[in-house]
């Protein structure tokens, strides 16, 4: 433990000088064992954005199982509505990109990320 | 060469080393069983279960320290939140008879006939808790009234105002 702070040409009070030397020090004596011992693994925390993510990837994966494969037989129509100029025939496309992009931030998140703890 | 307290949170933080964990408990036993003693009057074995407790929650706990104050700081006030956890533990367990309810919180020491001179343990043991503390963590263990006010978690003010009427108490009772 570090020593009070003071000024080192200022006498020491007399009391502080004898709370000071009567600071007790302790033997160990197999309390540091004791503590080690009663120890529990240690909690590794869920950070939010690991749940954020575990949260983005499920979501993504399920829109694109259910959407995904009703569009793709559709994506033929669907182009060629698109190039007629009826761009609202797209937006069946918007949920499987929104899943698509969840997908893609949760993979490089994950890919970035140096420390779950 | 010797690591530096935030070296050793470091590598418990990342790696949960045991050993680094061990290090600070042995750094760190005296001061916080001698602590958890005068808060307990000198009850030893209270205090060693205390400190253990602390530094269990330490170990638990270890992610949400971010180093912006000193190891030690930190450590003492998750002693004095053991410390109080237990008292409120106690009361619950054992109301105290109505008159010592009415009167304070803490069982107050007798006060010192006059005339009869008080060694500094039982000078220490009649002061009130709140002064005690600070006292004991300010003048025996260095940590400077911010850190006191900290780890105490009390507001700055009060923690002067404690020193001073601490040690007032203490150099009228040791030097009669």
């Amino acid at each position: 433990m570090n020593e009070p702070v003071r000024n080192p040409l200022e006498p020491l009070d007399p009391l502080d000088a004898l709370l000071q030397a009567s600071r007790p020090t302790l033997a160990d004596e197999g309390f540091t064992n004791r503590v080690l011992l009663a120890l529990p693994p240690r909690r590794r925390r869920v950070p939010l954005r690991l749940a954020l993510l575990t949260t983005a990837l499920v979501g993504a994966t399920v829109l694109l199982v259910l959407q995904g494969h009703a569009l793709i037989g559709r994506l033929p129509s669907l182009a060629q509505q698109a190039h007629q100029g009826d761009l609202a025939a797209l937006l069946p496309l918007l949920p499987v990109l929104g899943a698509l992009g969840s997908l893609g931030w949760a993979l490089a998140a994950v890919a970035l990320e140096d420390d779950w703890a | 060469m010797a690591l530096a307290d935030a070296d050793l949170v470091a590598r418990v933080r990342q790696c949960g080393d045991p050993n680094a964990f061990g290090e600070l408990v042995r750094r760190y036993q005296s001061p916080v069983r001698a602590f958890l003693a005068r808060l307990t009057r000198g009850d030893q074995a209270v205090a060693d279960d205390l400190a253990q407790e602390t530094f269990v929650r330490a170990w638990q706990n270890l992610s949400r320290f971010r180093g912006e104050s000193r190891f030690s700081t930190w450590l003492f006030g998750i002693a004095m939140n053991q410390f109080r956890q237990r008292r409120r533990r106690e009361r619950r367990h054992s109301p105290p008879p109505i008159e010592a309810a009415v009167t304070e919180a803490e069982p107050v020491a007798a006060t010192p006939r006059p005339g009869v001179g008080l060694d500094l343990a039982e000078a220490l043991e009649r002061l009130p808790l709140a002064e005690r503390a600070a006292v004991v963590l300010c003048c025996q263990y260095g940590l400077t009234h911010e850190e006191a006010a900290q780890a105490l978690d009390c507001p700055l003010g009060t923690v002067k105002t404690n020193i001073l009427r601490g040690r007032e108490k203490l150099r009228y009772w040791l030097t009669r």
